[in-house]
């Protein structure tokens, strides 16, 4: 996908070459959450929304039918109930399932990160949310790109999968002792300061 | 203050990776950087405990380390910062504040210690370094005068309570519960009340269970705490602090809703005493409270308020306490001493026996007349009865005399003459008390006990010995000397003089069994000392005993003596061949005994071959083969043996008995049968022909009881030999089959049966009797089968083997070895590493050093990247670096490889840093990987490795 944006890209003759240049670095970028299996679905042991929908349902017309706080009228009233208190727990559980396979692209890129820190550890909030910041405004300009809603020059584009790439860089080929020594000498130069 | 651009960049630095955050913060050394860190906002989010498994990790927070160096520094700054941190459940972070906060101003210590009250409350443990920390603040706020926060952080780490032994799982409760998962969920209304019946017999199996006294320390962590602690708390906050304790231990008390615990009775004594065998963190309270009180009285307090305050109390535990602290301190308050001593409330509660007994005994003697009346009046009056006593008056007598011994040896020193003499006369009647001070006193011994010991005995002559034995009677009482004992200091005293008691083994005879087994196992113990016996009188003595015919456990005993002595003897070639026929008849008779009964049989069969060499019968036929070796050694020094005419027809006696056996209609007994199996390989040298002819009888198929005793025990407790495995091809063939049903074990080493066949089968694929293409396919039928466990076992020998390179191995086995590797291999590719992943201990041969580098460094690679892992990961290491000498390239890509494919070995790794820092040198020194080996070194550092940098600049 990398090299197939960057061929298209340099292909002058080629007058959508922004577009689908745009389109594979996208799609890059999507492919990259799936490293995680939880973003992928992987860890969806207990099947589909529809499913675990369905099965709510069937929890709740059962209730209606044995439970005495719930009267032909249509109307709740009575004791808070075996019943009731057992369907609350299933529904309890349903939220807690659509939050651990139904993550946000924010939750979606932090264990993206995590799993491609070779340290397995997270970044802190606000590093994260700088990150996050920086990969959802190169997947905004990607997107709009490819769906023709921007139209940036070919420079622009290159500068963008630059950036892309020096996210991508940090992560797969890290440069740890470099910064390291960077760091020393920042620190250094503050405490001369 | 640093600039905006450092700051910029330092969050471009750290924001690359985790490492790098962990590394900038636990590196700066300047508080300027709160302010800014603050504004970009740092120090607000807490890493939470990662949960994996049944483990929960707590990841350091660098952040938090900073606070806790600069709270020195800039405490007002920290304060802020460490007010505006969310609630964390991580350890480490609590830690961290804790180092911190003991830097602070007073105000905000005591703040977070309130929060920290509220955390401490809703966890289960609190282990070392957080205690320690925590117990730092204590001490800090006492210091600066914030009494009350001190008090309450300590009260809440110091709170116990009762809980029911986590050994039994809540689920039993929880099963019981309407609605839980042991109650089949119903349609019906009815279902959802809660149902009294289901209660009641929740209750009662909780009942059932055990229940101790917990809080968030340990018992070692609690009592480190106290001892350390509660001093201090004790001398700013003096009496309070002792309400804090007494309120502590009373809501342990009230925890205890099932009644199980109790302050009075759990703890023997108040005082430090060999009888307070618990140390748990009651224990640790107790000693608190007790401590605590002295201190006060020590440190000025009068001992009446400190009592008083006691006295409020209701547990059994406080009134005791109070005694105790009487007893200690009555010089500061004889009065008051003397008060608590005579009264006769606590006179007549036995729960408080110990601690007022010793209060007596101090005042007594200065009490004044009147008072020492009343307490001998309580004495004379004897105890209370009341109308559940229904004994006699004789009975009530007796009872009464032992009451008031008792009580008088609590004052006997100080007694007047006239209880002196009374007390004397109850002391003539039923004995001088002891423990008198304690309701029960636990002791222990050593048992058996002899009434004579060895010196003793063996002084005496053999016939004085005889007799002495064949009257002494033991008394019966507990820990007074028994049978055992006797039994076993003859037995030792025969073992040193051997000779003086078959000299008189008449005067034994004529005695009880027992002894004689005794002499037996002594004369054992001689022949293992290689002390000389006489075997003819000793064989003598044996065909005396075989011919006696009983049931009686102990003749059976004997039985059981007398052919393991005879097997003493065998063995080592002691006993002369020309009393071959006394030998045998003594074997053959013993043969027939009824041990090992049919409902010996019916136990669990794992443990057949101990159990073989546990019973009369299975020792005689372990002699039967000895006697038959004993015999071929013999002959083999005549010239008939040096033909090679050995064989059954030499021992007709030998098959006649082992055929007879063979018999299930006459010996169905599969712990006999397994005696067949450990002897197969000496049968065969004994008769090739014989032992081909009974292969099906002794390994039946039809009988799977008998065939698994037989063969189980040949595999576990036999070598590899040819000629046998030749025999047996067609069982090997029918145990790989079963290779994968649930099969038996060594007791002793949990060695599976399948384990102990894939050992024998990779030994006969080093000698070629087996191969990977054999039509009948036994190594690839068991390496597709055998349980991962068992795999492993098979090619850890080898690997274990082949890694000990004085041990001799061809070059054919090491080709055959390299051939079954590569088949491994193979098998790992076709199922993958799911299924397969044990053959990563393929390590153990390919990085043995017996093979060329190129080989091995080839199938490492591969090994790697078909398993994602190899063990042992030391070993390969090792291996490694040597070839990296030579081949630093290759070396490098498969470190690479390994390292890269699998996380958790990469500790193991690191643990043989110098070992990867010779390799990654290497490589680093070649143009070919230079540049590799520079982004690996990185790549370890964004893991956490930081040791490696120094590489990079050599």
């Amino acid at each position: 996908m990398y090299l197939g944006g960057l061929r298209v890209l340099r292909d002058t003759a080629n007058p959508d070459r922004m577009a689908q240049s745009a389109l594979s670095m996208r799609e890059l970028m999507v492919k990259m959450g799936e490293l995680d299996p939880a973003n992928a679905g992987e860890n969806q042991s207990t099947g589909s929304m529809k499913q675990e929908v369905f099965q709510l349902k069937e929890g709740f017309v059962q209730l209606k039918r044995n439970t005495k706080s719930y009267s032909e009228a249509g109307v709740w009233t009575g004791p808070f109930n075996g019943h009731l208190r057992r369907f609350l727990k299933k529904l309890d559980n349903f939220f807690a399932w659509v939050k651990a396979n139904s993550p946000s692209r924010r939750e979606q890129f932090q264990r993206t990160m995590v799993r491609l820190d070779p340290s397995d550890r997270a970044l802190p909030k606000p590093l994260l949310d700088t990150r996050y910041r920086e990969w959802q405004e190169l997947l905004n300009f990607f997107q709009g790109t490819l769906h023709h809603g921007l139209s940036p020059s070919r420079d622009e584009v290159r500068k963008r999968i630059g950036e892309l790439e020096a996210l991508l860089a940090d992560l797969l080929v890290p440069t740890t002792f470099d910064d390291l020594n960077a760091i020393d000498a920042l620190l250094q130069e503050s405490d001369d300061a | 203050m640093p600039s905006p651009a450092a700051v910029a960049r330092a969050l471009e630095l750290i924001g690359k990776g985790a490492v790098n955050h962990a590394y900038f913060f636990s590196n700066l050394e300047s508080h300027e950087w709160i302010e800014p860190l603050v504004a970009e906002g740092f120090f607000r989010d807490p890493p939470p405990p990662r949960e994996s498994g049944d483990l929960v990790h707590y990841p350091t927070w660098p952040e938090s380390g900073y606070l806790a160096r600069m709270a020195p520094v800039a405490p007002t700054q920290v304060a802020e910062v460490i007010r505006q941190i969310p609630k964390t459940d991580n350890i480490n972070v609590h830690e961290d504040l804790a180092r911190a906060v003991i830097h602070l101003p007073a105000k905000s210590m005591a703040r977070w210690a309130g929060k920290e009250v509220c955390w401490v409350q809703l966890q289960r443990h609190i282990q070392y370094p957080l205690s320690k920390a925590l117990g730092e603040v204590i001490e800090r706020l006492v210091s600066l005068g914030k009494i009350r926060a001190a008090m309450e952080l300590a009260r809440s780490l110091l709170t116990i309570r009762c809980v029911v032994d986590s050994d039994h799982p809540n689920t039993v409760t929880d099963s019981l519960q309407p609605g839980g998962s042991g109650v089949n969920e119903s349609d019906s209304e009815q279902a959802d009340e809660e149902d009294p019946e289901v209660s009641e017999l929740a209750a009662s199996v909780v009942a059932g269970l055990s229940s101790r006294i917990v809080g968030v320390l340990s018992s070692y962590e609690y009592r480190q705490f106290v001892d350390r602690h509660v001093p201090v708390l004790v001398t700013r906050g003096r009496i309070r602090t002792l309400e804090m304790l007494c309120d502590v231990f009373e809501g342990a008390i009230a925890s205890d809703n099932l009644g199980r615990y109790d302050g009075a009775f759990g703890r023997p004594a108040i005082e430090p005493h060999g009888q307070n065998y618990r140390d748990d963190v009651s224990d640790a309270l107790i000693d608190a409270i007790r401590d605590a009180s002295v201190q006060l009285v020590d440190a000025g307090e009068t001992l009446e308020a400190v009592v008083e305050l006691l006295g409020r109390r209701e547990p059994p535990m406080f009134s005791r306490m109070i005694l105790h602290l009487a007893a200690e301190k009555h010089a500061r308050d004889p009065e008051l001493a003397a008060e608590l001593a005579v009264c006769e409330e606590h006179f007549l509660d036995e729960r408080l026996m110990h601690e007022y007994s010793r209060l007596l005994g101090l005042v007594y003697p200065i009490l004044d007349d009147d008072k020492r009346d009343r307490v001998m009046k309580w004495i004379s009056d004897g105890p209370p009865f009341d109308d559940s006593f229904a004994g006699d008056d004789e009975e009530r007598r007796i009872w009464t005399i032992y009451w008031q011994r008792r009580r008088l040896a609590w004052i006997h020193p100080h007694l007047d003459e006239g209880w002196k003499e009374q007390y004397a006369q109850i002391v003539d009647e039923i004995g001088v008390p002891e423990n008198p001070d304690f309701m029960s006193y636990t002791t222990t011994w050593m048992g058996p006990r002899s009434p004579m010991d060895a010196g003793e005995l063996g002084s005496r002559s053999a016939e004085e010995i005889a007799r002495y034995v064949k009257s002494w009677q033991p008394s019966g009482d507990p820990m007074s000397p028994d049978l055992e004992g006797l039994t076993r200091t003859l037995e030792a005293v025969v073992a040193e003089a051997p000779a003086k008691f078959l000299k008189a083994r008449q005067a034994f005879l004529e005695g009880p069994v027992r002894y004689v087994g005794a002499v037996l196992r002594g004369l054992s113990q001689a022949v293992r000392d290689d002390v000389a016996i006489d075997w003819s009188t000793t064989i003598e003595l044996m065909s005396w005993l075989s011919a006696r015919q009983s049931d009686d456990s102990e003749l059976r005993w004997a039985r059981q003596d007398c052919i393991r002595l005879l097997e003493e003897g065998l063995k080592g070639d002691l006993v002369d061949i020309r009393l071959r026929k006394i030998v045998w008849s003594i074997i053959d008779t013993i043969a027939d005994d009824k041990d090992p009964s049919p409902e010996d049989d019916s136990k669990p069969a794992s443990d057949l071959a101990p159990r073989s060499i546990n019973t009369v019968r299975g020792n005689a036929l372990h002699a039967v083969v000895t006697y038959s070796l004993w015999v071929y050694r013999s002959v083999m020094g005549t010239s008939e043996a040096k033909l090679g005419a050995f064989g059954m027809r030499m021992i007709p006696e030998v098959r006649t008995r082992l055929e007879r056996h063979l018999d299930p209609a006459i010996d169905p007994s599969p712990a006999i049968r397994s005696v067949y199996g450990q002897w197969f390989p000496y049968l065969v040298l004994l008769d090739d022909a014989w032992a081909g002819q009974h292969v099906a009888s002794i390994f039946p198929d039809n009988q799977p009881e008998l065939r698994d005793a037989a063969w189980e025990t040949y595999l576990r407790f036999c070598r590899v030999y040819n000629r046998p495995f030749e025999l047996l091809r067609s069982q090997y063939r029918e145990a790989v089959d079963r290779v994968d049903e649930t099969g038996g074990h060594d007791p002793s080493t949990r060695e599976t049966i399948g384990g102990f066949l894939g050992e024998h089968l990779v030994i006969l694929a080093g000698r070629g009797l087996v191969a990977w293409s054999d039509q009948d396919a036994l190594l690839k039928r068991f390496f597709e089968r055998a349980k991962p466990d068992d795999v492993r076992r098979a090619i850890w020998l080898i690997g274990r083997d082949l890694s000990k390179h004085e041990n001799e191995v061809s070059d054919e086995a090491l080709g055959r070895f390299q051939r079954l590797a590569d088949e491994l291999l193979g098998l790992l590719k076709k199922h993958g590493r799911e299924r397969m992943d044990h053959l990563s201990r393929l390590g153990w041969w390919i990085a043995s050093g017996r093979f060329d580098p190129g080989w091995t460094l080839d199938r490492l690679q591969r090994l790697l990247e078909l398993a994602g892992a190899v063990e042992p990961s030391f070993q390969v290491m090792d291996c490694l670096v040597e070839i990296s000498k030579s081949n630093p390239t290759d070396a490098f890509k498969v470190l690479r490889t390994w390292l890269n494919t699998n996380k958790p070995d990469r500790s193991v790794l690191i643990g043989r840093k110098k070992s990867t820092m010779a390799i990654l040198r290497a490589a680093l020194k070649q143009p070919s990987t230079q540049d590799d080996a520079r982004s690996f070194i990185h790549q370890l550092g964004a893991a956490g490795h930081l040791g490696f940098r120094d590489l990079l600049t050599e």
